[in-house]
């Protein structure tokens, strides 16, 4: 019983993190290797926020998530737009704008600014407290969780058939020179998509990070985690991503309570080698055989 | 969708004139004629071709002698074993097709297996590097041979994440000293040996790699990374052109790490570090990818800007990480791409 | 078509700009001239090197102590050597040991480059991972250099090293701990919880790491013969960001007290979730969370109760076990505005203090008689009384008066009170609220 409620939070968990890399990759094909530092920067905003400027929390929340995805529309607009269509340099900028982000974070005295270094960085939950569900304790932070994870999925989902520009991305995503015959504009649409990425990165630190400490070195864990679920997932797949955090989220919480929790790592890899080697386009990839594989 | 800036900056208006006028660029004369037999007609063609060379192998061997102190000469070691990395990232990449973003593995994997016939079985050193070299590059090809078919940015995520697993695998065991490392591992003492030993086999590396490529196999390697399609029908087995690739390519990577361990006379998991992998990316991206004398001149500027830059601690990675963005921004091609055209071609505006 | 192939001026050009480039690439090399030598004003400064990752709290705590102590010495003079007062001079050097990406050879480049341009008498400071400080033993007995770890590296190993060798290895010395000094202590600590609340059952928990799986086993071991059962154990990868496992686990197991020695910050998760889910076993051992002076407000106060190794003592509020504790943490609080963490900042402190005794002693900057007095000191500092053993490491024990100690605090009502060792003990121990 312990396992199969832990296992969910550790799912969702996975699977929030993976959101925001497997929208933008879906929709305009980059793979944003700077997902996991716009994570960590929500993070240490809105603690900033929160503890140097004293404002409201969910204010600080909004803010910071306003900021975040301006901030992604603008590494679209200014650096990937002009590396698109390579992949490997596509990687390696979003790459190098994550080591900035990171590493900048963790500048010390430079110019007066004192670096966010060591444990002393947290967020306050939303709820304290815990409830006991079927002889399990559980807090209602991670209750939490689920029910945003929840939300993101039926939202993308809602987004993605009824609203327009959500629409235009379905589009994009199937077939993107269909679509640009049909007037929408892949550049455009690669702004809002890493917008609203850079967006669902933020709203999973906010949601996470409550329950632990904001460190920079998140940032890596977090990007990891997020490339791990959609190769196994498959690239660009939702139903994929959302089949692999399960995996992975049940997988590891199984090894932490049957007493292997040493390998929880090494069960990662070897799932993702396996898939890699299997079937390389991963569990929903949209991706022909032949294409990625010869 | 890619927007080809360089035909928007060679079209245009030429200093205030009405008409239209477009850049062109034709090789020099003296290349021309350097083609073929004429090459050795006079000695202007002789030099033309034999001199960027000959100050290229000149320089360096030059430079342990123009290093200024002992510590200069062994940055020059430590950027000499990243430029070995570096250049086997662009062979790999630009000949090959493989994009490896695993440098690390390679180095641990050559480090650590060197190290053990120093360390355990008391080899002299020159026999287990060249060990280390060769054994550690079967290692890596056997275990990556599985994800040799998979194109594009798997095979680039699956090298990304083999260090992290070596390393935790080391780790969770607790083999060959576990996260304290071993040492000593006795390697040469002298300092002009260490310099020597990289800077040839560096030479080595360049000048025998530009030779392969325009062998047979070389050819394979080539075709295969163009397009590997047409390849197959014509009943190659792609696999194993490209195990032969990635094997020629992780000598140079292994070779990286057991020298390391042998300088430092220290082996620990730190030779998995993602420096080893990220560094040789900025070099290849900086220096020009395809020539294999750029990556290897971007690591020898990169490393040594580091050390200088040391005093000011993340900001050292800030900048990389900036240099990096700015070049594939605005020059992709590189500096030695760059500077061959220049040497090859010249550029004049010719009316529309 | 018009052209003009000046390709003569232009193939000039090419050339002068590969020439510019090659010398581009020896400058990079040559102007390391311009940071070596340079002929500073004060010829006759004690250089100090000190070795920090500047980027971690433990590099972090080392360099605040180093400069408070260097402070301190040159505001009242300098050090004494031959009759001439000389300011202390410190030549801080991040070696980023604790950052993931850097290599052990960057470490000890970065060392190198120290003794070799900076003429330092003698290092200090870092570094603090176990692996770099090995590996920095046989560079200092190359160039032969005194050097004083004092931040972290708390593998028994190193003395292990030193005392193989002692010849070789005459110039370095240890002023921080080692686990096993700690485990002892933690062993002793356990016997105290035993007495006053008649607890015998023991969970142990560790991440992977080598020296966290080194400390468990020895816990474990000393625990077992002092009449603990051993209830239950697990290791996890380090960085996990789920402990529901393992609070369950320990929660079933009936365990009273919960044994945890990690090296990451994630386990605040971990501790947030012992608190929330109520486990009803004292929560003791090492977490980088429990360390931070602020850990009460950034927890919570989810942290209530939970006893934390402190490191090296000195640095808990109300220390008073030497005259010189108080000082230290007061000058460390007015200069910095913060109350100093745990592990690195006595010792680095004491370092200093030691090396000023040592040059004060032997009168000049004689590398090797420098070294000898150091092995023969015997002094009172912030942290206890200080003396090196035969395999040059500071011996630690629970007598201020004759040793260094280290210090264990605990949790309560906002603050960090020192309940171990019963010397420098301010407080008692105290239960978990939902456990009283």
């Amino acid at each position: 019983m312990d396992v199969l409620i832990y296992g969910l939070v550790n799912s969702v968990v996975y699977m929030l993190m993976a959101a925001g890399f497997t929208l933008v990759y879906g929709v305009s094909r980059l793979p944003n290797f700077a997902h996991g530092a716009l994570y960590v920067l929500t993070g240490f905003l809105t603690w900033t926020f929160v503890n140097s400027l004293n404002l409201n929390y969910f204010l600080s929340i909004v803010i910071t998530l306003v900021i975040v995805s301006a901030l992604g529309a603008g590494l679209y607009a200014f650096v990937l737009k002009r590396v698109r269509g390579m992949p490997v340099s596509e990687i390696i900028v979003s790459f190098a704008i994550a080591l900035i982000i990171l590493e900048g974070l963790r500048l010390q005295d430079i110019g007066g600014f004192k670096g966010f270094i060591g444990s002393s960085y947290s967020l306050p939950a939303f709820l304290q407290g815990t409830f006991s569900i079927a002889g399990v304790t559980l807090d209602y932070q991670r209750l939490l969780i689920i029910v945003v994870g929840v939300v993101v999925v039926v939202g993308m989902w809602v987004f993605t058939r009824h609203q327009k520009v959500g629409l235009a991305f379905r589009g994009m995503a199937q077939d993107e020179r269909a679509a640009m015959m049909l007037g929408i504009d892949s550049d455009r649409m690669a702004v809002v998509a890493l917008a609203v990425g850079s967006a669902l990165a933020g709203v999973a630190a906010v949601t996470i990070y409550p329950l632990g400490q904001i460190t920079a070195e998140s940032g890596y864990h977090v990007l990891n985690a997020a490339l791990a679920v959609c190769i196994v997932g498959g690239l660009g797949s939702w139903m994929g991503a959302i089949l692999a955090s399960f995996i992975f989220g049940f997988a590891t919480t199984a090894a932490a309570f049957f007493g292997a929790p040493r390998y929880q790592d090494v069960i990662l890899f070897a799932l993702i080698i396996l898939v890699l080697i299997v079937r390389p386009s991963g569990l929903f990839g949209r991706q022909k055989e032949l294409e990625e594989r010869v | 969708m890619r927007t080809d800036t360089g035909f928007l900056r060679n079209l245009g208006k030429r200093r205030g004139s009405q008409e239209d006028w477009r850049r062109e660029r034709l090789d020099r004369g003296l290349k021309v004629r350097t083609e073929g037999l004429y090459a050795v007609s006079s000695w202007r063609e002789i030099l033309y071709l034999v001199g960027p060379r000959a100050l290229l192998v000149l320089g360096l061997l030059l430079l342990p002698v123009l290093a200024p102190n002992l510590y200069w000469q062994r940055v020059l070691c430590v950027a000499g074993a990243y430029a070995l990395l570096a250049i086997t990232f662009d062979f790999l990449a630009n000949y090959v097709g493989l994009v490896c973003v695993g440098g690390a593995f390679m180095t641990g994997v050559g480090g650590y297996v060197s190290g053990i016939f120093t360390y355990y079985l008391g080899f002299p050193w020159p026999v287990s590097i060249l060990l280390g070299t060769v054994l550690g590059a079967v290692i890596v090809t056997l275990l990556w041979l599985p994800s040799l078919p998979l194109r594009g940015i798997y095979f680039a995520i699956l090298t990304f994440m083999f260090p992290f697993l070596a390393r935790g695998i080391i780790l969770a065991l607790d083999a060959f000293g576990g996260t304290l490392g071993l040492g000593p591992v006795y390697g040469a003492d002298n300092i002009w040996v260490e310099n020597y030993l990289v800077i040839a086999v560096m030479l080595v590396a360049v000048f025998a790699l530009r030779r392969l490529v325009g062998e047979d196999v070389g050819i394979l390697f080539l075709g295969v990374k163009d397009n590997d399609l047409a390849v197959l029908a014509s009943g190659i087995s792609i696999t194993r052109v490209k195990a032969k690739g990635l094997f020629i390519g992780a000598l140079g990577g292994c070779f990286a790490g057991a020298y390391i361990v042998h300088l430092y006379n220290f082996m620990g998991t730190s030779l998995f570090a993602t420096d080893f992998s990220i560094l040789p990316i900025a070099a290849t991206v900086m220096g020009g990818s395809g020539t294999l004398v750029g990556p290897m001149l971007g690591a020898l500027i990169l490393t040594p800007l580091s050390e200088l830059l040391r005093g000011f601690g993340q900001l050292r990675v800030v900048l990389y990480a900036l240099v990096l963005i700015g070049f594939i921004m605005f020059k992709p091609e590189g500096i030695v791409n760059w500077l061959t055209r220049k040497y090859h071609q010249f550029e004049q505006w010719k009316k529309v | 078509m018009r052209f003009r192939p000046s390709f003569d001026s232009n193939l000039n050009k090419v050339i002068l700009i590969i020439a510019i480039l090659s010398v581009a690439v020896v400058g990079v090399f040559l102007s390391g001239c311009g940071s070596s030598g340079g002929g500073s004003a004060d010829d006759d400064a004690l250089v100090i090197g000190i070795t920090v990752g500047r980027a971690s709290i433990y590099g972090q705590n080392s360099e605040y102590s180093a400069k408070l102590a260097a402070d301190e010495i040159n505001a009242a003079g300098g050090v004494d050597i031959g009759g001439k007062k000389v300011p202390i001079k410190l030549e801080i050097v991040d070696t980023r040991d604790e950052e993931p990406g850097v290599p052990t050879s960057d470490v000890l480049l970065t060392v190198e480059k120290l003794l070799l341009e900076k003429g330092v008498d003698a290092v200090t400071g870092g570094p603090s991972m176990s692996e770099c400080s090995m590996a920095l033993l046989d560079l200092y007995a190359k160039y032969k250099v005194p050097n004083i770890v004092a931040s972290g590296t708390w593998t028994p190993a190193w003395n292990k090293k030193v005392a193989e060798d002692p010849e070789k290895y005459k110039y370095s010395f240890r002023l921080s701990g080692h686990v096993a000094y700690w485990a002892k202590d933690a062993a002793a600590l356990l016997d105290q919880i035993k007495e006053e609340f008649g607890f015998d059952k023991l969970y142990v928990s560790s991440s992977d790491a080598a020296h966290t799986q080194a400390a468990a086993g020895a816990i474990k071991g000393l625990a077992a013969e002092n009449g603990w059962t051993v209830v239950g154990e697990e290791t996890h990868p380090m960085g996990s960001s789920d402990y529901s496992a393992l609070m369950t686990d320990v929660a079933k197991s009936g365990a009273q007290v919960l044994f945890w020695w990690d090296c990451k910050p994630e386990v605040a998760i971990g501790i947030k979730q012992w608190y929330d889910m109520e486990v009803p076993a004292m929560l003791f051992g090492f977490l980088n969370p429990l360390d931070e002076p602020t850990g009460w407000d950034d927890l919570d106060g989810k942290v209530v109760s939970a006893i934390q190794f402190n490191g090296e003592g000195g640095s808990l509020p109300g220390s008073d076990f030497t005259p010189l504790t108080s000082k230290f943490f007061d000058g460390f609080v007015a200069k910095y505005d913060t109350e100093p963490r745990g592990c690195g900042n006595v010792p680095t402190y004491s370092a200093v203090y030691a090396l000023k005794e040592a040059y004060e002693k032997v009168g000049s900057k004689d590398k090797e008689k420098i070294a000898e007095a150091i092995a023969e000191i015997e002094m009172v500092t912030a942290g206890g009384y200080l003396k090196f053993g035969e395999d040059h490491q500071a011996v630690y024990g629970t007598n201020p008066d004759e040793t260094l100690v280290g210090q264990w605090l605990q949790w309560q009502d906002g603050k960090r009170v020192c309940i171990y060792p019963p010397a420098a003990a301010t407080g008692q121990i105290q239960l978990p609220p939902w456990m009283q």
